[in-house]
């Protein structure tokens, strides 16, 4: 018998945003995940944001599996998450990890939390009694707690512990508390665990107006807040209410609201020279709210220096936010705020479009403020023994990628890798997951084996009889007090109830066997369990269930500790006892009417096909070629390599496109599992995940072939933007930055005699006729190129003419260099662009000075112009061929910007790189792992379960009105022209019930949620009396 | 303007070559809270540095505001590229007069008038009222005054010059 592999056991050490994602997608590959966080809770930065951009409103759900949602509970992520695959351990700290690559021993601190969340009954009776007010810091202090304390306010479970620091060990708390849960003398206890892997997901400390010492000239009120903590302000669980934003000091309205940003960042004076990236979108955002939520008397004005709009639809959402919200932004750094007598900001600006200075009276004042990256680095570099960058970053093995360097199974994801909006900490997770998961196929550990219990026969047709089991766990309805004799008593007369069964702590072994043996004997045919947080053991019960012969689809799990939750403040054993039975009347009624489901497992053609043969596709393809998933590779051209791998052999960042390319290449040829198929590109692909069949088309012969995938990445790129302004085609003097780059690197321009280079950037771009979009790397580019031209030529003068630097994050270091090197940089303003004239063979370039506000002419010896990045030519085909759509920018658009950024409504297609936006390379290499994983999560199986719960179509009452697919959000409705049906993709249904509510005629349903069932269920509701007198 | 004309490569260096004003991304923090740019014509300290950077050496010769500076080094404290701009303004100070021989600056008619480049001895009233006490400023001590301006005579720049001090 073969030796028993180990099951891969990864530790996350971080619960925001990437490390709930990295998690997930481990869990979701079916290891066995450890997620810690430091704080009583999870969810990171993000439980605090009501709000993101672009909707403007919360999506976090949206980062849950879409197949096989059962396995997770489909769940508010704000609340908590459950996946049986992960272990959730909050206000649990590392004290430190031993061993190294594939072997790590990690000594865990569970901090004491003083209440025993397995015991509590989250009745809260200790937070009314407790005397001790202190600051709520999950509301930055705008409101004030009580030492026994519920962390966040909408988690669920309560999760309530106590303030150490602040408790006075009055024991009034120990008094009222009914199951005795408090234990003030409490320890914390340090657990070692190993695991194979580790994430370092901890995100980084913010910058804060009380620890650094260049905020004392701005925080001069309670009315000066952070951007976080206006979250608080704008939200109903924080400060808001009636309809107004308040200022903290009195609760007045407030009316004119400022922002400062670069709060902390992008400020060499203090060792921070760089730009913590997310803030001019936050900010935005914010200012949107603030007037929607405010009224339009509100004044939203933010202080600026560049506004960098740099990811997809940035500058569009800021263009929307100024002409259509009428946010005003004012590009001048504020020296300080004034209070005055009357509680009101003044700040004194100068106005560069009028060149005045203004003294103007806020409300309230926002400081969007950053990161300060280097504690949590260097804390880590001393845990892990691992060595820092010059930076002052834990150094990675390519730069701002997810593997430490020199420390095999050591991952990084999150704001770790430099400051990062949702999209990236998303990507950066899943790309953290995917490098962790082949880690751990190269280990040769196993994934989680899963018990085959096979589904029992339903017994949908027989008469109902429902068998129902209370959980009676110990201590806690003991001491709540609810009367089991009263309720079997009060369930026993209902004539669809055959048995009643009460068992103690059905979530334990013990229970567990109880209950089996019970419903081993029992006659009925559906399956009522009262217990207690049933998203963590829906399934766990349904496999008992099972076992005992119940068909899934005839179980239901009542939440029966939820019912003294809602509303009943001292109940006695009778009220909650009744009340309790009251409500699960309704819960037997509906399952009475359940249908029978059945869950289907669809066929999974484990082979990916990849569109694409650059940077991007060809990462894709060896990231899962490596795990043993054969892959085609697709590519337009004759040759691997994309744009990047065969134009460019630097990046200003230090990568080596040309060299990477070549060795991918090299790579890819060798793979054993990698068809490369040149030349062609893909005509028509159809089918859904796990059965695709594409249609390839040969340029050369125009002959065709059939491949046969279960999942596939787009990597398509994209090309180099073109331009007619400032006179290009007109003159070799006139050149685009791509000429420029590609002349220096083969000699072609020769720069050694050059006096002046006058580069204009966003030629073409950030406009509303040509592309409206920032291009993202033309910045750093421009200023690649300008430091060249100084390098060979340092008497030359080169002027870059800009519109905002979009230098974001350690970027900001390559633009202070530039500055630092003598490149003059010449803010402009899109209504007022430069003039390029001729005048003796030579471009002679107009423009006015935005700070000495004169008309300036330069004639330049070399004329470079930024012209961007354009969507890829086949873009247009390819959404055509895979049924995809396009932004209006001609892009593709993924599921959601934020939190699916690589993924498609259709489930099975992936995206990375430039065919999503123009990015850096760093970020394409990011995208490629991460869309493998993807993939990777679906391919790694010979089949998947989809969910038993999807819509289905009554085709007899179907009249083919199509209204059910346009209203589809995941595009899991289709009509089919053969079969003039409309056809339903289970693994893209996530039910929810959209298409029901559109249909005219009854035709469309969600299984187990049918018409007969719920009305059965409401009209148990409405019934409102006890079942005893219900006769 | 031409600025291939009158544009003078590394003006900056024969000005200001120790500090870090290539630094300079022109935020505007020095202007925003400066008290000089209240005057008229305002100091605004980012322009002198803009200058310098162009190499506009004849504007910059001429510029009278770089006097107007009250010393008070909030630019200096504030500013986030660590160009030091106060530092530059005394720079431009000493550059201006080495390079001008004739150049008189207004600032030393007004040091010599008062005693002090700034108005330094009013606001007395405003300060009975707060209860502050007097100040024991040259302005309020004709006796010092004239021992001053005597030893201003002194100077080469105000001797010669007598007739912009009355004298």
């Amino acid at each position: 018998m073969a030796e028993e592999k180990p099951t891969g056991t990864v530790l996350v050490v971080g619960a925001g945003i990437s490390g709930i994602k990295a998690a997930i997608e481990l869990a979701e590959s079916g290891y066995k995940v450890i997620l810690t966080d430091e704080s009583p809770q999870m969810g990171g930065i993000l439980a605090k944001l009501d709000y993101q951009f672009p909707t403007d409103h919360c999506g976090m759900c949206r980062m849950l599996p879409l197949v096989g949602r059962e396995y997770a509970s489909q769940y508010c992520m704000r609340k908590s998450l459950f996946h049986e695959n992960i272990e959730i351990l909050p206000f649990t700290g590392i004290d430190s990890v031993q061993g190294n690559g594939g072997n790590y021993r990690v000594d865990l601190r569970k901090r004491a939390r003083f209440i025993d969340p397995a015991i509590c009954n989250e009745l809260g009776k200790c937070i009314d009694v407790c005397p001790v007010e202190v600051e709520d810091e999950f509301n930055h202090g705008l409101t004030r707690r009580k030492a026994v304390y519920q962390a966040v306010p909408h988690n669920n479970p309560r999760m309530l512990l106590i303030d150490k620091q602040a408790c006075t060990r009055c024991g009034e708390c120990l008094k009222v508390c009914p199951t005795g849960a408090i234990n003030l003398d409490a320890q914390d206890e340090v657990e070692t665990r190993e695991v194979h892997a580790v994430i370092l997901a901890s995100g980084v400390q913010l910058y804060n107006t009380r620890d650094f010492e260049d905020a004392r000239s701005y925080a001069v009120s309670p009315d000066v807040v952070t951007s976080l903590a206006f979250e608080r302000v704008l939200s109903s669980s924080g400060t808001y209410q009636g309809g107004a934003i308040r200022r903290p000091s009195d609760a007045r309205p407030a009316k004119k609201i400022a922002w400062i940003q670069c709060m902390g960042s992008r400020n060499r004076r203090q060792h921070r020279d760089y730009c913590s990236s997310i803030c001019c979108m936050f900010a935005l955002k914010e200012a949107v709210l603030a007037k929607q939520k405010g009224g339009p008397e509100v004044e939203a004005t933010i202080f600026y220096m560049d506004m960098r709009t740099f990811g997809k639809g940035f500058q569009q959402y800021r263009d929307k936010a100024v002409e259509e919200h009428g946010v005003k932004l004012i590009r001048c750094r504020v020296q300080g705020v004034m209070l005055k007598p009357d509680g009101s900001l003044m700040m004194r600006y100068h106005d560069p479009e009028t060149n005045e200075f203004f003294e103007k009276d806020f409300d309230l004042v926002v400081l969007s403020t950053g990161q300060i990256p280097f504690e949590a680095h260097r804390r880590w570099a001393d845990l892990l023994k691992a060595p820092l960058d010059e930076r002052g970053l834990l150094a990675t093995e390519q730069p701002g990628m997810v593997r430490v360097a020199g420390k095999p199974g050591l991952f990084l994801c999150g704001s770790l890798t430099g400051l990062t909006d949702i999209s990236e900490a998303i990507i950066s997770g899943i790309a953290a997951a995917g490098e962790a998961a082949k880690f751990l196929t190269a280990l040769g550990v196993d994934t989680v084996k899963k018990e085959d219990i096979p589904e029992p026969a339903s017994k949908a047709r027989e008469l109902p009889l429902v068998a129902v089991a209370l959980c009676r766990c110990g201590e806690k309805t003991g001491a709540a007090g609810l009367d089991y004799e009263l309720f079997r008593a009060e369930l026993t007369r209902y004539p669809s109830v055959g048995a009643v069964q009460v068992i103690d702590s059905i979530c334990k072994a013990d229970g567990e066997a109880a209950l089996l043996d019970s419903l081993a004997k029992t006659a009925c045919n559906r399956l009522l369990i009262g217990a207690c947080q049933p998203f963590i053991y829906r399934r766990k019960l349904k496999d008992v269930a099972r076992k005992a012969g119940f068909n899934s689809a005839m179980v239901e799990i009542f939440d029966l500790f939820g019912v003294a939750r809602r509303g009943m403040a001292e109940p006695s054993a009778a009220d909650w006892t009744l009340r309790a039975a009251g409500e699960i009347k309704a819960d037997i009624h509906s399952l009475k009417y359940k249908p029978a489901l059945q869950v289907n497992t669809l066929p999974i053609n484990q082979t990916a096909l990849v569109i694409g043969g650059g940077i991007g596709g060809m990462t894709a393809a060896l990231s899962l070629a490596d795990r043993g998933v054969p892959v085609h590779l697709v590519e337009k051209e004759g040759h691997l390599g994309g744009y990047l791998g065969t134009r460019v052999e630097h990046t200003i960042d230090g990568l080596a496109p040309v060299a990477l390319a070549a060795d991918l290449r090299q790579k890819v040829l060798a793979h054993k599992h990698i068809t490369v198929h040149l030349n062609c590109e893909v005509e028509k692909s159809l089918g859904t995940l796990g059965r695709f069949e594409s249609q390839l088309r040969f340029k050369n012969n125009g002959e065709n072939k059939y491949l046969h995938h279960g999942a596939m990445i787009i990597a398509t790129g994209g090309r180099e933007g073109a331009t007619t302004e400032y006179g290009y085609g007109t003159s070799e003097k006139v050149l685009t930055q791509a000429e420029l780059k590609r002349g220096l690197t083969d000699g072609n321009v020769d720069v050694s005699e050059v006096e002046n280079v006058v580069m204009i950037q966003c030629a073409g771009s950030r406009q509303k006729e040509g592309r409206r979009y920032c291009s993202r790397i033309c910045c750093l580019g421009a200023i690649g190129n300008a430091l060249e031209i100084k390098e060979k030529n340092p008497d030359a003068r080169v002027f870059i003419l800009y519109r905002d630097v979009m230098t974001y994050g350690f970027y900001e270091q390559y633009y202070t260099k530039a500055r630092a090197a003598g490149i003059i940089f010449v803010n402009y303003s899109p209504d007022a662009k430069p003039r390029v004239e001729m005048a003796e063979g030579r471009p002679v370039v107009k423009f006015t000075d935005p700070v000495l506000k004169e008309e300036m002419e330069l004639p330049a010896d070399l004329l470079v112009l930024s012209t961007g990045v354009d969507p890829g030519e086949s873009n247009q085909g390819l959404a055509d061929a895979l049924n995809l759509s396009l932004t209006e920018d001609g892009f593709l658009a993924e599921a959601d910007s934020k939190w699916r950024p690589i993924e498609f409504q259709k489930v099975g297609i992936y995206l990375a790189g430039t065919a999503h936006s123009p990015m850096p390379l760093k970020n394409v290499l990011l995208q490629a792992e991460a869309a493998a994983q993807k993939a990777y999560t679906y391919l790694s199986g010979r089949e998947l379960p989809t969910a038993a719960v999807t819509s289905m179509v009554k085709d007899a009452l179907c009249a083919r009105c199509r209204r059910c697919v346009n209203i589809c959000p995941y595009g899991a409705r289709s009509y089919n022209e053969a079969d003039k049906c409309i056809d339903i993709d289970a693994a893209a249904c996530q039910a929810c019930g959209l298409c029901a509510v559109e249909c005219q005629n009854n035709a469309a349903e969600v299984r187990g949620w049918g018409d007969k069932q719920l009305m059965a269920a409401i009209d148990a509701k409405l019934m409102d009396r006890p079942l005893a007198s219900a006769g | 303007m031409d600025l291939q004309e009158v544009s003078v490569k590394d003006l900056w260096q024969d000005v200001y070559s120790a500090g870090n004003l290539h630094y300079c991304f022109n935020c505007s923090t020095c202007i925003s809270g400066c008290p000089a740019s209240h005057g008229d014509p305002p100091l605004l300290v980012r322009n002198l540095a803009r200058k310098l950077i162009l190499g506009l050496e004849e504007e910059l010769l001429d510029d009278d505001t770089p006097w107007a500076c009250v010393s008070c080094s909030r630019c200096e404290e504030m500013c986030p590229m660590n160009v030091m701009p106060f530092e530059m303004i005394l720079f431009i100070r000493q550059w201006q007069c080495r390079n001008d021989e004739t150049r008189v600056p207004t600032a030393i008619v007004e040091i010599y008038k008062r005693g002090y480049t700034q108005a330094v001895g009013v606001n007395t009233e405003l300060r009975e009222s707060l209860g502050l006490p007097r100040l024991n400023t040259i302005t309020n001590n004709p006796e010092q005054l004239e021992l001053f301006r005597a030893m201003l005579m002194k100077t080469r720049i105000v001797s010669e010059n007598d007739y912009m001090f009355g004298g």
